[in-house]
């Protein structure tokens, strides 16, 4: 497959901290890539350093085979950037900032305001197009935002934390959208939403301190977890800590912790498994669940460390 | 170009909004510099170098207006773009280039003065009972448009640089003191102690102003003063460019 972004070692620092370390992966044309991280991961910075809004201390970065830092222009042209915050034109209407922006990269006003029209359409915000920004929702303009991005039919889509703070019907719209419309596109986007980069992405990348720690598709790396399973066991009433000092003992029950109710640890066999339930038999047990480790676990495991 | 056509396009479609109101300021302004300085200076000064002072006052009142405007017009446009409305952060995600965005905003704000210098040749040759001849106005327009083309620079560039609104009304109302009453456009410089009027001469835009007055005295304008206005209108915008490319995509 042919690669659409490329990153080989990139870097930036902000006051002296290192906000993405010699970063590099890269993205296949037509497919959908996730980058998971924290807050103050460098997301964000990162999707701002390929569409040029601030420029990376070292490192290369190519956009379908055009390196970004000297041929930006050109890229921008091609590429479709959704921010995180909300930024759109106080003074202009929705219509006319979605022909603006649509005649900034190149197509004719006609053209603008078809595209306008159509992803109004698609989008359910038609009978916005004639209000200003300040008179809408947070959500619709999150909506406006993602129409922004796409109107002027870009090949690479930037999308930074796309569905936070939307509804559940706007969301499953702009998902919805990106499956159907958009399935040729490259598409790279930022999450906190586990369940949405699962679902919606090809390859997942999880970012911590700047830096991939894990990059693959799903099933690849839930494979390198090595069939490691969460238990969960509910409690009628609040388990004493004595029982989180006894499990300690067992080095291969990984981080057991109590939270309120309930009692959760990780295993790689169920062998462990039976051996946490004799032990909280002494307690008075309401439910059990056990599922095979997810995304989430994953980023928990390398955020918060102890499931190496 | 397309991109700056573009722009211009936006500052438009905003500027339209409140067509009424900002037409009303640009018929207003050269009425009221009219009104309120040069009548009652009229009854201080009644003739400069042996010209009506009613008629003298002219030039200035085009220049004063026609700068501010394009002065308030480039600081309004570029600190509201960079600072307050997220519009500059959809120009820079966009195949724009921040020359273009600096030429566009300066560019508007040059096309808003020329509409107010038109403006205010109607206007106060209405009040003032005084038109020249198309030749002259022509003339009068070459020599006042530099100094449109400096202020709509110098507007831009301090939209870039200077954050508040507030800060931006005190450098506005310097500007203006400075420009209409220090430069000769609405007190004759004689009335200045020598040197420092001797110093004030010496500047390329109370050359530009100089010129227009004596434009309408059917003498010769400052050629020399208008393309130095230009060279240094260039100087500025291009320096400014350099440092707002590193300003801008940080």
């Amino acid at each position: 497959m042919e690669a659409s972004i490329t990153l080989k070692s990139i870097a930036k620092k902000y006051r002296g901290k290192a906000v993405l370390a010699d970063l590099s992966f890269g993205v296949e044309k037509g497919s959908t890539f996730v980058i998971v991280g924290e807050n103050g991961a460098g997301k964000s910075t990162l999707l701002k350093i390929l569409v040029g809004l601030i420029e990376k201390d070292a490192g290369m970065a190519y956009i379908h085979g055009k390196d970004i830092t000297n041929r930006g222009d050109e890229i921008r042209s091609i590429t479709g950037y959704m921010p995180q915050i909300s930024n759109l034109d106080d003074d202009l209407t929705i219509l006319e900032q979605l022909i603006i922006y649509g005649q900034l990269h190149g197509l004719s006003e006609q053209q603008a305001k078809d595209s306008a029209y159509y992803w109004a359409d698609v989008l359910d915000f038609k009978n916005l197009l004639r209000e200003y920004p300040s008179h809408l929702s947070f959500g619709h303009q999150r909506k406006i935002c993602f129409a922004r991005a796409i109107v002027h039919n870009p090949e690479v889509i930037l999308l930074d934390e796309p569905t936070t703070g939307l509804d559940p019907r706007s969301r499953a719209k702009i998902w919805s959208t990106m499956d159907k419309l958009l399935e040729k596109k490259t598409i790279l986007f930022t999450t906190q939403n586990f369940s949405e980069a699962e679902r919606y992405a090809e390859r997942i990348a999880i970012l911590h301190h700047g830096n991939i720690k894990m990059n693959g598709t799903l099933d690849k790396l839930i494979e390198t977890t090595h069939g490691l399973a969460r238990y969960r066991i509910s409690f009628e009433t609040e388990p004493p800590e004595d029982l989180l000092i006894e499990l300690k003992e067992y080095p291969k029950v990984i981080r057991p912790n109590i939270n309120g109710f309930e009692l959760e640890f990780y295993a790689h066999k169920r062998r462990e498994f039976f051996t946490v339930l004799r032990i909280a038999m002494k307690y008075q047990m309401e439910d059990i669940d056990t599922t095979l480790c997810r995304l989430h676990d994953l980023f928990v495991g390398i955020t918060d460390g102890g499931l190496e | 170009m397309n991109n700056i056509i573009v722009i211009l396009k936006r500052e438009w479609w905003s500027y339209r909004k409140q067509l009424i109101a900002h037409l009303f300021c640009l018929i207003f302004i050269p009425v009221l510099i009219f009104m309120f300085i040069g009548l009652p200076l009229y009854k201080v000064i009644p003739s400069v170098n042996s010209l009506n002072y009613i008629h003298w006052i002219t030039p200035g009142i085009w220049i004063v207006s026609t700068g501010l405007v394009a002065f308030i017009n480039g600081f309004s446009s570029m600190r509201k773009l960079r600072f307050s409305s997220g519009v500059l952060g959809i120009y820079l995600k966009s195949p724009v280039s921040v020359w273009d965005i600096l030429i566009g905003i300066s560019l508007w704000a040059f096309v808003l003065g020329f509409v107010q210098l038109i403006i205010a040749f109607i206007v106060i040759g209405v009040v003032n009972h005084q038109f020249y001849s198309i030749g002259s106005d022509l003339l009068l327009l070459l020599q006042i448009l530099p100094l449109v083309v400096f202020m709509s620079v110098l507007g831009t560039i301090l939209g870039c640089w200077v954050k508040g609104l507030q800060s931006q009304t005190i450098i506005s109302i310097i500007v203006f003191l400075i420009f209409s009453l220090g430069m000769g456009c609405l007190i004759p410089l004689q009335f200045y102690p020598q040197t420092l009027s001797d110093i004030m001469r010496s500047i390329p835009f109370v050359q530009i102003i100089e010129g227009s007055q004596n434009l309408i005295r059917l003498e010769n304008g400052s050629i020399f003063g208008a393309v130095v206005t230009l060279l240094l209108s260039a100087i500025v915008f291009v320096l400014n460019g350099i440092f707002s490319i590193k300003l801008f995509r940080k």
